[in-house]
């Protein structure tokens, strides 16, 4: 039993095995033998998100796990049952791992502390996304290996090894724990990453990764190009004088679009605000893995839960 | 009062004077009686042996917080006057951030009711603005006549420029203490940890040093105009000590305190999301530790206070943005301090320091409340509130307590607490 609570629980190599495991049931269609059948997961979704909560439960599914769906509005934590309490609620059950999102940074590592059970952390406030940066990276070895139909003006000798590689990520950095998770994970496949957002929306005391306000003077360099959903309110809280103002040095616009490498991928961690951080027709560029990155969700939360999972069954 | 007069035998004295040999007696009134050495016993006196112990006068703590009324599940003033005497303290301020807060008259009668089971001094602060709201200011004068030695909002800064220049112009006049929680609400509203490279690699909110350095320096220049006793509480930053040191190198005369913690603990707790490492200033960066402990060491920083913030175990269980900050030190405060200015190694302790140390915890703090000033607390005719610590005893402190020092052990345990020449703890157990 393992937790997944953020990129630094993995090293290089249980980050590529877990990625291959994904490329493995991409490759089979999501047919699994010799599953985890007899296990079962909780999705613990403090913070609301249909999307990833979906993606990890029909994970769940295509392993043959249980899966339960606690969702915090119908439950008795409203009645005032502590965050604890609602754990041992659940390691009374039986269940064998939980995954968790809150909209609170260390609530999966808090409830880590509290029970033996794996803890999947599915997001938590700003802190940490890993399976968002896991897919992340199966989609760029897609791309990389040229398997997927359309993009394959890339191709690189090592998929394994990101050296000499620039990742840029866009925007709002501050607020972002898919940025802190995606930097961290291709930093440790060697890229290198740059981030680059308003300086407002750069955690300017974090040093280890370069920080840059002025995109246009990298962006010919990436080749990996990440913006980052901007959350609209940023403009009202003062980080950015208007979102119009936000876009036009910032967003991945059809002009802007042009200055990318014609080898670099650009990625979208979603839900996509078009219009600000990317215009509407980006994400049918070539180059972009907008569409391919959805796919690949589902086979890396198999990779995942089988990493945190897998050795109960080896014990048995 | 004590049934018989007491004699300390063959201890070491420290206070602000320095460190030396000699005996003290105190009187059934529980005053001081003679301070010298090998004072005849009569025998009616009853005798502490201190042999290879360390005397110093009680502890004052300006900064406490008994919760009571309004959190009893958290602390009374009796459960906290309890822990402030077995780490040696005789005299503690209580905080006015009670439910209903400490805001009016019939309020300071109630804590004078409740604090008579207390076993140790307890002082009171009211609240500087009404419900601690920023915006109108209590009777200042009727509850300075009732002995409130300090006005204070903490838990929150009063945010209002203008109300915080009436509030230092009316105590002016009444001689009392106004002391500000250091933190402007604009900036650190959100915020859960000190702003920096922790903060922003976890991504969790940050709270910048300018939030207290801000409120810090607006006081510093409404006091210039205000004839008032100013009092800084709990700063944490390098960048405060930098005002500080500024303004009293310009003549402005005012006090500050520090934490144990801050003085302590540093930011890179937090990495493990546990809500004991929230509190409010929040644990600093290292550099601002040093700065901290320079500062103390130096007397620019006048007192250590503990801001014992006592919450229930649910409350720290919470999410870290939910939990409420807090931590409490009042048992293990001293042990706490020696060990940061490595005055725990008996053979190996610097005089000096020692002395500077003791004297944040006992004379300058009493004086800061004083009406009056007192150059000694251990001198004849001074009251019998007396600390007396074992170098070579460690106090543990349980793994399971809900604290950053749960498993820690700390040498400078606390063997006998004397309030008013009555032995409320003994042996390092509570005499009640
Ligand atoms: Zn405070």
């Amino acid at each position: 039993m393992k937790n997944l609570i953020a990129i630094d629980d993995l090293n290089k190599s249980e980050i590529l095995s877990i990625v291959k495991r994904a490329e493995v049931h991409i490759k089979n269609e999501l047919k699994v033998t010799g599953s985890l059948e007899g296990s079962t997961v909780v999705t613990l979704f403090f913070e609301e998100s249909t999307r990833t909560r979906m993606s990890f439960e029909m994970a769940a599914r295509k392993l043959s796990l249980g899966v339960l769906t606690f969702s915090k509005s119908t439950s008795s934590m409203t009645k005032g049952e502590s965050l604890r309490d609602t754990i041992a609620t659940f390691e009374s059950f039986g269940v064998n791992a939980l995954i968790v999102r809150h909209s609170s940074a260390g609530v999966p590592k808090q409830i880590s502390e509290w029970t033996d059970l794996a803890v999947i952390n599915a997001g938590d406030g700003a802190h940490s996304h890993p399976s968002q940066a896991l897919l992340d990276i199966v989609a760029f070895r897609s791309a990389i290996k040229g398997e997927i139909p359309n993009i394959g003006s890339f191709s690189r000798k090592d998929p394994d090894d990101f050296s000499g590689l620039k990742i840029g990520i866009v925007g709002d950095i501050l607020h972002s724990r898919v940025a802190r998770s995606v930097a961290r994970a291709f930093s440790k496949l060697g890229g290198e990453v740059i981030l680059c957002g308003p300086p407002t929306l750069l955690p300017n005391f974090w040093q280890e990764f370069q920080m840059v306000t002025d995109l246009d003077s990298v962006i010919s360099e990436f080749d990996l190009v990440m913006p980052l959903r901007l959350q609209l309110e940023r403009a009202s809280g003062g980080f950015i004088p208007s979102l119009s103002e936000f876009r036009h040095r910032y967003g991945l616009t059809t002009d802007r679009v042009e200055k990318i490498k014609d080898s670099a991928l650009i990625l979208h961690p979603g839900p996509m605000n078009r219009g600000v951080e990317i215009d509407s027709l980006v994400p049918n560029d070539p180059r972009a893995l907008v569409n391919f990155q959805v796919r690949v969700g589902v086979p890396t939360r198999m990779a995942i839960l089988e990493h945190c999972l897998k050795r109960d069954y080896e014990n048995e | 009062m004590n049934d018989a007069p007491l004699v300390i035998k063959g201890g070491y004295v420290i206070d602000n004077h320095g460190l030396g040999r000699s005996d003290i007696a105190i009187s059934p009134e529980g005053l001081i009686t003679q301070c010298e050495n090998d004072i005849e016993i009569s025998s009616d006196q009853r005798v502490i042996d201190a042999s290879g112990l360390y005397i110093s006068p009680g502890f004052v703590d300006l900064h406490t917080h008994l919760r009571e009324p309004g959190n009893s599940e958290a602390e009374t003033i009796v459960s906290g006057t309890r822990k402030a005497a077995l780490g040696g303290f005789t005299t503690v301020v209580a905080m006015p951030n009670t439910s209903p807060s400490i805001d009016c008259t019939s309020m300071v009668h109630e804590i004078r009711a409740l604090a008579k089971l207390a076993v140790i001094n307890v002082e009171i602060a009211s609240a500087i603005t009404l419900e601690r709201k920023g915006e109108g200011l209590v009777n200042m004068k009727a509850m300075a006549d009732l002995g409130v030695v300090m006005f204070t909002d903490d838990g929150n800064g009063v945010q209002d420029s203008s109300i915080m220049d009436k509030a230092l112009s009316y105590a002016g006049e009444l001689g009392v203490v106004v002391a500000q929680h250091l933190e402007t609400n604009s900036i650190s509203t959100g915020g859960l940890a000190n702003l920096g490279p922790i903060s922003q690699r976890l991504g969790i909110p940050g709270i910048p040093a300018s939030s207290e350095e801000i409120m810090l320096a607006r006081d510093l220049i409404l006091l210039k105009n205000r004839n008032a006793k100013y009092h800084a509480q709990h700063i944490s930053t390098s960048g405060s000590l930098e005002i500080i040191e500024i303004a009293k190198q310009r003549g402005l005369k005012f006090t500050c305190e520090v934490t144990p913690h801050h003085l302590f603990l540093d930011d890179s707790l937090v990495e493990k999301f546990n809500p004991i490492y929230k509190v409010n200033p929040p644990l600093r960066g290292t550099m601002d530790i040093n700065e901290m402990r320079r500062g103390l060491l130096e007397g620019t920083i006048d007192a250590i206070a503990t801001d014992h913030a006592p919450h229930t175990l649910e409350a720290k269980e919470k999410s870290f943005s939910e939990a409420p900050c807090g931590i409490e030190s009042l048992d293990i405060a001293l042990g706490i301090i020696l060990k940061t200015f490595g005055l725990d190694i008996k053979d190996q302790i610097d005089a000096g320091k020692f002395v500077r140390v003791i004297d944040a915890l006992t004379t300058r703090p009493r004086n800061i409340i004083s009406k009056s000033r007192q150059t000694s607390l251990l001198s004849v005719g001074a009251r019998g509130d007396l600390a007396i610590f074992s170098l070579d005893e460690k106090k543990e402190v349980a793994k399971e307590r809900i604290s950053p020092y749960g498993g820690l052990n700390f040498f400078g345990k606390v063997i006998y607490t004397i309030c008013g020449g009555k032995v409320v703890v003994e042996n390092g157990v509570g005499n009640w």
